[in-house]
């Protein structure tokens, strides 16, 4: 195996979509949630494989696609801030895994993101606990 | 169904609307429709992005099926496919393993996977393998497999 290849980033939305007499559901929940990370200022990318967002101050959210399980498309769900990987696992609804993007970019807690994805974890969770610095003196 | 079903003006082989974008060439969706005709029926992992330099694909489980998936693709969509990437993730404990794990145990046989792709598409093949995170292994690979020749020696 060689290490030599550098994978293209997924472009920054906005970016031009399919018409919205042709968009499903499921395409208008995937345009809301990069418009609305948009808007937060989250500087969302994505490709339809991957889409991504963050935020100044580290938070970043990863999403990826993974084909569906009995009919359902899968989202990997990978929560990070600038020290850790906060959350993983995978869901079946993309309106939740936005909602917990969102959550995590907005500052709330790793639970927050858990709550918006109730009932739609389909792998995990794992969740890494916030390390609280030792106290010094 | 993904949100970025995009296709530039000059390559539209199945009719349909277009939407011009200058870094994709087309979204292949799943499970066994491409474009709306029959594709690996049964298959529930594919997807991918036609760039005009390379296909990107969604790892799963079914990493036997990618050659056979890519033949498809070139099969289907016309322009020769000489690199397939995507993200390689490492399971969840309990779950199913992924190609982030057969990279973690060594169990994943670049050699056999260039191979394979060689015997279904022709040429030379590569596969390049790459930490996402240097500093965090479990945030999985980016694989590449590339065509590095038309012509077997």
């Amino acid at each position: 195996m060689t290490e030599n290849w550098t994978p293209p980033a997924p472009p920054y939305w906005p970016f031009p979509v399919i018409p919205p007499e042709q968009q499903t559901a499921e395409h208008r929940v995937e345009i809301d949630f990069l418009q609305e990370a948009y808007t937060a200022g989250y500087a969302p990318r994505g490709n339809g494989l991957e889409i991504s967002a963050g935020d100044p101050n580290g938070r970043f959210a990863e999403l990826f696609y993974r084909g569906r399980e009995r009919g359902k498309r899968r989202w990997e769900v990978l929560l990070f801030d600038a020290h850790r990987r906060a959350l993983h696992c995978w869901a079946n609804d993309f309106a939740a895994v936005g909602a917990a993007a969102l959550a995590w970019l907005g500052g709330d807690a790793v639970e927050a993101a858990l709550d918006a994805l109730e009932g739609h974890v389909i792998r995990g969770p794992a969740v890494w606990p916030d390390e609280v610095p030792a106290a010094v003196g | 169904m993904p949100a970025f079903r995009l296709r530039p003006v000059e390559f539209d082989p199945f009719g349909g609307t277009v939407v011009p974008y200058p870094s994709f060439q087309q979204l292949l969706d799943e499970p066994a429709f491409f474009n709306g005709r029959y594709y690996l029926p049964g298959a529930e992992w594919t997807g991918g992005v036609l760039y005009p330099t390379h296909l990107g694909i969604s790892f799963a489980e079914r990493l036997a099926d990618v050659p056979e998936f890519v033949a498809g693709v070139e099969a289907l969509a016309g322009p020769c496919v000489d690199l397939v990437s995507g993200t390689a993730s490492i399971s969840l404990p309990g779950d199913p393993p992924l190609l982030g794990d057969w990279i973690v145990s060594r169990q994943f046989d670049p050699v056999r996977l260039a191979r394979t792709f060689a015997d279904k598409l022709g040429g030379i093949w590569v596969v390049d393998v790459r930490l996402r995170s240097p500093t965090d292994p479990q945030n999985g690979y980016d694989v590449a497999i590339r065509r590095t020749s038309r012509s077997v020696p």
